[in-house]
């Protein structure tokens, strides 16, 4: 790496990092020095004027001693964070890449067996299974890259996250109007039914429509063949409760404690082949957490879910 | 007719690969999960296996390691086809007796086809 002057400017370098001042190495190694300067001279004072008494001397060297192993401890913390932080980039690239390959594979062989010899004289239905495999793999890694997007738009704050007051009931029956196509395709009927004079409630609009989104599209997916999903709201010690409820294949028991985590899908799921990239309820976790938002679900395995989330009200 | 027994979650790579083989004259027997896989091993008697690593109910390199413990399958050419790539799973897929560990992402359907032929030409 060439040397730049800016690598002098420690407030820079741990600009660069993300981390608060107080975490960031180079700028504890920089209190670190000034402190062994600021004592140094200090001792050289007390040194003399208690030149005869040497306890009160042992006593500052062992203030100083220790406040700066203190700071030393510190340091070698900071550190390990960066190197756990460098570690979760590359687990996360490393899962990434093998998430990508995957739908890109499919996409490749697909194209390749329908330019093969073989297939030639195939029959319409076995040329449309093949179109069939290349459009559900192109949709499947554009999910999957808008997903990944909004993760790192979040985690960069770089949405929209200004809280606002807004009739969540309003942007319930938005959505639904916007899945009425999707519905009908599945032969769903969703029953909104919310409770009267609503509060409002107090979040970002664009954030919760996301949230709405994959918990709607998740009721939806994984109906499998379910008729009917519910669609709740209701005000309760100061807050504002969604419940979403669907008849379909439900979670597992085993898998219910990693719903919520980066690329976890339900083995059930996997194997239905409900088309998913495993961030959704990670994305809808993450907005939540971010404005004061709780999320909690119940599930039984062939029997459907029930999702619910609170978000604070306007006063 | 040489057997294949072809052990994979993804629908689209069990119909692409399966058909490739298919049409170069061989039986292939799918499986969609580890159990399956590992249940089909022992009754099918087939002359080579193509495995997927990342695969529900059956990891696959311990279902690699059930099929070398018993005498019936210890001798089935297995070839090891995943996107995972980390030299771990390399080294321990090829302790246990994998034949080859392709990468599905370096290959095209026709390379994993002659690679196939080749192994079972070689049995």
């Amino acid at each position: 790496m060439a040397f730049n002057l800016s690598q002098l400017n420690i407030f820079v370098q741990c600009r660069k990092y993300k981390i608060p001042l107080w975490q960031c190495p180079q700028f504890l190694f920089a209190v670190m020095g000034l402190f062994i300067m600021f004592t140094s001279i200090v001792f050289y004072a007390i040194g003399e004027r208690y030149i005869f008494d040497p306890r009160m001397v042992a006593l500052v060297v062992i203030l100083v001693a220790m406040t700066l192993l203190v700071i030393a401890f510190i340091i070698i913390h900071s550190f390990e964070n960066l190197a756990e932080a460098n570690r979760v980039k590359t687990e996360f690239v490393n899962i990434v890449s093998h998430q990508l390959r995957a739908p890109l594979t499919n996409l490749r062989w697909a194209t390749q067996f329908l330019l093969s010899k073989e297939f030639q004289d195939s029959d319409q239905t076995e040329k449309t299974e093949y179109s069939d495999i290349i459009r559900e793999n192109g949709n499947r890694m554009e999910g999957l890259i808008g997903d990944l997007l909004t993760i790192t738009r979040l985690e960069e704050g770089k949405l929209d996250s200004k809280k606002s007051a807004f009739a969540l009931e309003d942007l319930i029956e938005e959505i639904i109007k916007e899945y009425q196509p999707f519905l009908n395709a599945n032969n769903i009927k969703v029953e909104f039914s919310p409770d009267k004079n609503l509060p409002k409630a107090l979040a970002s609009y664009p954030l919760i429509r996301i949230v709405l989104e994959n918990l709607m599209g998740n009721a939806v997916n994984y109906s499998q063949g379910a008729k009917k999903i519910d669609i709740g709201l209701e005000s309760q010690k100061g807050r504002i409760i969604f419940t979403i409820k669907d008849r379909g294949m439900g979670i597992p028991k085993e898998d219910q404690k990693y719903i919520f985590e980066k690329f976890f899908r339900a083995k059930n799921a996997a194997r239905a082949e409900v088309i998913g990239t495993g961030l959704g309820l990670f994305i809808v976790k993450l907005i939540l957490d971010g404005m004061d938002g709780k999320i909690w679900f119940t599930s039984k395995e062939g029997r459907g879910s029930v999702f619910n989330f609170s978000l604070p009200i306007k006063n | 007719m040489k057997k294949i027994l072809f052990i994979e979650d993804e629908a689209a790579i069990q119909k692409t690969l399966g058909e490739s083989l298919r049409n170069k004259g061989y039986e292939v027997k799918s499986a969609m999960d580890g159990e399956i896989g590992l249940r089909l091993s022992k009754s099918e008697h087939p002359d080579l296996i193509l495995l997927d690593l990342n695969l529900p109910k059956l990891y696959g390199l311990d279902l690699l390691e059930d099929i070398r413990k018993d005498k019936e399958t210890e001798d089935i050419p297995v070839i090891i086809l995943t996107n995972l790539e980390n030299i771990g799973e390399v080294e321990k897929a090829l302790e246990l007796g994998a034949t080859t560990y392709l990468v599905k992402a370096n290959y095209g359907l026709e390379d994993v086809v002659a690679k196939v032929e080749k192994v079972i030409g070689d049995k």
